[in-house]
């Protein structure tokens, strides 16, 4: 076997990068995992709403992924592959929790929340506001189906095109695009009081 | 209203651009027209630009730590042999336990059970002595020639046999078993040949 050589290219593309890795270079694994950890924990905890699960989520896709990774094979996007087992991770946590029925809405209060916000400094103010408007959005993309919910956080806080969508979900491009029509209309019908507040 | 419907299905692609000119055209004439459906535009260009907003979060600074723990605890349960129950699943230590009683119970079962093949069914049985009874000669009497070798021993050592059978001649005497080689067939009659059942 040929010895790995560590990967220091950090222009490579995800493509090459699992290709090195299932020829053996445990670097290119790094690589990919600190790429798409953060990517992949904001899109399942939009849609799971809880940190600590979606974290555990995450932490099971690039597993899969370790574990699968001679499964890969180039004729797919690498971020289409790994967007699809985490959204499936996702559902089958959801269904989980459903199963078990604990879940309730009162687990999204504020005090849960321990994420860092990214932004530049806000006024104390401004960031109570801001906090109280996330939380309400998050607590509406909840109410959505999964179905819904999934393109739209896909669609407009991960920015993804409907094409990788369609290939994520495996669902024909037109549904995609229905799905987050609908989404975002029922979504801005709850949300009207509030972003007309904050337009 | 019936327009409204219409375009309500439009308004996402109009959000972002991606109209094509002559449905943009309608569409705008439309919005002049209707303040339900350009509330409804305002909306969803509105949200787009809220859920943009939402702070993204970061995994926690342990992510990674944790990550490798569980890549290693999973290389090792994948090579670690069976019987090192540290490394193996509860759920899947349980299947192979009750896959083992299953496999145990089901070779005891048959090791104990009587053999087939000791104890013939009567009916064979009876069938093997009528044909050893006129040669003497111990054959293998096969389930399929069990019926032929009826029909053809009977007469000799049944002698009421064709006495039960309507039209047939009278049996010959047991006395003709003390012949050598096979015993021969019945005169041709025109027996009818029911099935004989045991």
């Amino acid at each position: 076997m040929a010895e790995p050589t560590q990967t220091v290219d950090h222009k490579i593309s995800d493509e090459d990068l699992i290709e090195k890795f299932q020829r053996g270079d445990i670097y290119a694994y790094e690589l990919i995992v600190k790429r798409y950890k953060d990517q992949l924990l904001n899109f399942v905890y939009r849609f799971l709403g809880n940190q600590e699960e979606a974290e555990d989520v995450v932490q099971e896709t690039f597993l899969r992924v370790y574990r699968n990774r001679h499964a890969y094979q180039r004729v797919a996007k690498f971020s289409t592959w790994i967007y699809t087992i985490a959204g499936n991770l996702a559902r089958t946590e959801l269904r989980r929790r459903n199963r078990r029925r604990i879940f309730s809405l009162s687990t999204l209060g504020v005090e849960d929340k321990e994420y860092e916000i990214s932004d530049e400094l806000l006024s104390p103010e401004r960031h109570t506001n801001t906090v109280l408007s996330e939380e309400i959005i998050q607590r509406e993309i909840n109410k959505l189906s999964s179905k819904f919910r999934e393109v739209i956080i896909l669609r407009d806080i991960q920015e993804l095109s409907y094409e990788e969508i369609s290939k994520i979900i495996r669902v024909p491009i037109g549904t995609v695009k229905s799905r987050v029509n609908r989404a975002r209309l029922r979504l801005q019908g709850r949300l009207k009081h509030l972003l007309d507040k904050n337009k | 209203m019936k327009n409204c419907e219409r375009f309500t299905q439009l308004l996402s692609d109009h959000a972002e651009n991606s109209l094509a000119s002559a449905e943009k055209r309608e569409l705008d004439v439309h919005l002049e027209q209707c303040s339900v459906c350009r509330s409804a535009v305002d909306g969803v260009v509105n949200l787009r630009r809220n859920l943009r907003r939402l702070p993204a979060i970061h995994a926690s600074s342990d992510f990674d730590t944790i990550l490798r723990t569980r890549i290693k605890l999973d290389r090792r349960a994948h090579f670690a042999p069976i019987w090192n129950m540290r490394y193996v699943a509860p759920r899947r230590l349980a299947t192979y336990s009750v896959a083992a009683v299953v496999v145990f119970g089901c070779v005891f079962y048959f090791w104990q059970r009587p053999s087939a093949k000791a104890l013939p069914p009567a009916s064979a049985i009876a069938v093997t002595q009528m044909q050893l009874a006129p040669n003497g000669v111990l054959t293998q009497v096969s389930p399929a020639k069990i019926l032929y070798t009826l029909d053809q021993v009977t007469p000799q050592l049944w002698p009421n046999f064709g006495a039960t059978r309507k039209g047939s001649e009278p049996a010959s005497s047991p006395a003709d078993s003390s012949r050598t080689g096979p015993a021969p067939r019945p005169a041709a009659t025109p027996v009818s040949h029911q099935p004989i059942t045991f």
